[in-house]
């Protein structure tokens, strides 16, 4: 039992962290990016390939983040002069684009058979099952990285992005440079999401491009909305939330006689009616403040 | 003679088949308070929008302290000292009226992502001071008690008020205001009337388009009269005013 909670606990603090990013992003700044899990996948295959390249793991996690954070750049140079609408088009564009060059460059990234065999954070050293060390080892990255955006978001820096968010025309006017929030918005917005790739990595041992299709930022959407968007304490527990309804209809299979596959139809079924029955009693998520929601432009 | 501060020559703007600014020319001097005028569709806003970088001319050039401007991004020319307010408010609806106001001051160093771990000694002095000059033009603009209230949460009148206190908060050179007194209510409109003055004495320069014509008068040196993307007519309020088609304009008639 401690193992099966160790385990979802592991890929909830990791969705947590890859949520966290998002939420920056949208949450704070407005931006709408459908394509964040691109930016999982280069963390994750970055970290993998050079690490099978032979350079040392921290090395190899480090480029992950910053390469993430590197195409978070480029994504958002063409785009982010234009109205938002663009930058989720784009964007999700992009991830697919990343996620079929994984799948297609077989010299690469062995393609559909995906890359197992690298290393892990101090695998050599830790006497006691791994799970519990990486366990350990992503929430104490997911409370820095908590700590350190919430010193972020209140602070000055964090007060432009949200009159971005409002009303970007309003920030020109008072002479802050949009543009400029936006590209370092996004940077780090996507270098999150790539140490979140490396953590996925370590936690499946094995990676390959299904790992990465879109259906995974809408896991990281469902997160930011449940939890209450620019809300980063909300962030985590909606992580948890989305988690419980994830494992909690699993438990279903003992009462229900359907075979696996209707089960698993049947569990997104309910996933969802969850959702909705959630957002129509709380549609400004669990931590999201009520009175900001009647208050449009 | 003073200075002339603000230059715009023949500048023109086309929407489709609109020809909003039509090879319109203004003078706007140091420390002067030129009221702008005219019908709606006229092209005042438009005008602002050339002037303050929300769109680009077709042609022409806009000059401020004697610089060309008309390439220049619209944070940049917040930046050296152009600042404007919007006829269709614009309040920052989920943050505080304080927030509001505390994003105005420029070169704020909390402002950069670094020194937020590097110089958090130095923001939260720029804070404090911050606070106290948002307290300050809060209290003129009677509005302490609603400083953390949600922008939002205001009233029309009110958010006219927090959008001009809050480009206060910049420190302009000069200040454009598109219909600063709509909705606000008169006493508090003449009070503004008298700080607008106090403002210019200190050195500030106005551009207001404003449709009560008895309170631009009271407040304008000159008024500049606009029909059809031209200014027309440029005189003292009282010239102005006489004018028959200013009269057409604001009395009925129109065409």
């Amino acid at each position: 039992m401690i193992e099966y909670l160790v385990a979802i606990g592991l890929i909830t603090g990791i969705f947590a962290i890859f949520a966290l990013g998002l939420n920056l992003e949208w949450g704070f700044t407005g931006l709408i990016n459908f394509g964040h899990v691109g930016f999982l996948a280069i963390g994750a295959y970055t970290t993998v390939l050079l690490n099978q390249g032979g350079f040392p793991l921290w090395i190899s996690m480090a480029a992950g983040v910053v390469l993430a954070g590197f195409f978070g750049m480029l994504v958002g140079i063409p785009t982010l002069k234009l109205k938002a609408d663009y930058l989720a088009i784009v964007t999700i564009g992009f991830s697919e684009i990343v996620r079929l060059i994984l799948l297609n460059e077989d010299w690469l990234t062995r393609g559909p058979m995906g890359l197992h065999g690298f290393d892990r954070p101090f695998e050599a050293l830790i006497p006691f099952d791994y799970n519990y060390f990486l366990f350990l080892f992503t929430f104490v990255s997911l409370a820095v990285i908590y700590i350190l955006l919430e010193q972020l978001v209140h602070s000055p820096w964090g007060r432009v992005l949200k009159s971005i968010r409002e009303d970007e025309d309003v920030a020109s006017a008072l002479g802050k440079n949009v543009f400029s929030y936006k590209i370092q918005v996004l940077i780090l917005g996507s270098a999150i999401a790539g140490f979140a790739g490396a953590l996925l990595a370590f936690n499946l041992q094995y990676i390959n491009p299904r790992n990465f299709i879109p259906m995974e930022t809408f896991y990281a959407w469902i997160i930011v909305v449940l939890g209450g968007s620019g809300n980063n304490k909300g962030i985590i527990v909606g992580a948890f939330m989305l988690q419980f309804f994830y494992s909690g209809t699993r438990l279903l299979q003992d009462f229900i006689m359907f075979d696996s596959t209707q089960m698993a139809s049947l569990r997104i079924m309910i996933i969802g009616l969850l959702l909705v029955v959630f957002m129509m009693y709380k549609p400004q998520g669990l931590l999201g403040k009520k009175e900001e929601l009647g208050l449009g432009r | 003679m003073k200075h002339s501060l603000l230059e715009v020559k023949e500048v023109k703007k086309q929407f489709e088949s609109i020809l909003a600014v039509d090879d319109c020319s203004l003078i706007v001097k140091k420390q002067a308070i030129t009221g702008l005028v005219g019908a709606n569709g006229a092209g005042k806003t438009t005008l602002f929008n050339l002037i303050t970088g929300y769109y680009k001319a077709d042609s022409g050039k806009i000059l401020f302290n004697d610089i060309r401007i008309d390439d220049m991004p619209t944070f940049k020319r917040a930046r050296i000292g152009m600042v404007r307010t919007f006829q269709i408010t614009k309040a920052l609806s989920r943050m505080t009226v304080l927030d509001n106001m505390m994003l105005g001051p420029k070169g704020q160093s909390g402002e950069k992502i670094w020194n937020i771990w590097l110089k958090s000694g130095k923001i939260s002095k720029e804070e404090d001071m911050a606070k106290e000059k948002a307290l300050e033009i809060l209290d003129f603009f009677n509005m302490l008690h609603m400083k953390d209230e949600y922008a939002g949460a205001l009233s029309g009148g009110q958010k006219k008020l927090l959008e001009m206190a809050r480009s206060l908060m910049i420190d302009p050179i000069m200040l454009l205001l598109d219909e600063p007194f709509a909705g606000v209510n008169p006493t508090l409109a003449k009070k503004m009337v008298i700080y607008i003055k106090e403002l210019r004495e200190k050195g500030m320069t106005f551009l207001i388009i404003e449709h009560d014509i008895p309170l631009i008068t009271k407040v304008s040196d000159t008024l500049s009269f606009m029909s059809q993307g031209k200014i027309i007519l440029e005189g003292t309020p009282e010239e102005v005013k006489k004018d028959p088609r200013v009269r057409d304009a604001y009395l009925g008639g129109g065409d």
